[in-house]
């Protein structure tokens, strides 16, 4: 699963620790969504779209072979 | 993992701090050095030293053993037991999933271990395997739980600290 999670940050200038205690998470939480290492769960995803004030659908999108 | 099942973070302390100590003692215990002497019921009864020994048994009438090793293997077991399964400060969703991914890992290695001293191992070099092997899983654990949560992050380039 691909996400702008990175470029959102960055609009917002907040760091993944920022990030991170804002969603209640780890940071590596964070690190590894980014990295698309890991894929949050739904509960995750919203939390994180809603500090942005993005839709999930905005900021997490399937790869093709997905 | 059920959160619920797991230690408080301050045992995480604790069983690093226990684990040398416990570790150093049950060595010296295995070369047959009595840390504390009166553990050791060898000496009482005078019978076999054999670790193998079917008399060997803690509630039989004529129980002798030494149990310098007893407890301190029990003590190294409860130590890692308490560094592996200590709940983190911010336990979440990606930490209960390395959690899991590591214990898999841990006991896929435990097996493999078993199988190959089975395999390639008879008589008292297979029972010396089996008893290490006690320590593979908290040990295989927190190596690959730490690497995966703590020390890979690091090195990831999307990593901003």
């Amino acid at each position: 699963m691909k996400n702008t999670i990175k470029v959102e940050r960055a609009r917002h200038n907040m760091t993944q620790a920022e990030l991170a205690d804002k969603v209640n998470v780890t940071r590596q939480t964070i690190n590894a969504i980014e990295a698309s290492k890991y894929d949050p769960s739904a509960t995750l995803a919203f939390r994180i779209a809603r500090v942005f004030g993005v839709r999930v659908d905005d900021l997490f999108s399937l790869e093709e072979e997905e | 993992m059920n959160k619920q099942l797991l230690l408080p973070n301050k045992c995480r302390i604790a069983g690093l701090v226990l684990l040398p100590f416990s570790f150093a003692w049950m060595v010296a215990a295995y070369y047959d050095v009595k840390v504390f002497g009166f553990l050791d019921l060898r000496q009482k009864n005078g019978s076999s030293t054999s670790l193998l020994d079917t008399s060997d048994f803690l509630l039989s009438k004529g129980f002798h053993a030494d149990l310098n090793l007893t407890v301190s293997i029990l003590l190294t077991l409860a130590a890692l037991f308490m560094a592996a399964f200590a709940r983190e400060r911010r336990e979440d969703e990606y930490v209960r999933a390395v959690r899991l991914q590591a214990l898999q890992i841990s006991v896929y290695v435990n097996y493999v271990v078993l199988a190959l001293a089975c395999i390639f191992l008879y008589g008292g070099s297979f029972m010396l395997v089996v008893e290490l092997d006690l320590f593979t899983i908290p040990i295989i654990f927190l190596l690959v739980y730490n690497y995966l949560l703590h020390v890979k992050p690091r090195f990831s380039n999307t990593a901003d600290l």
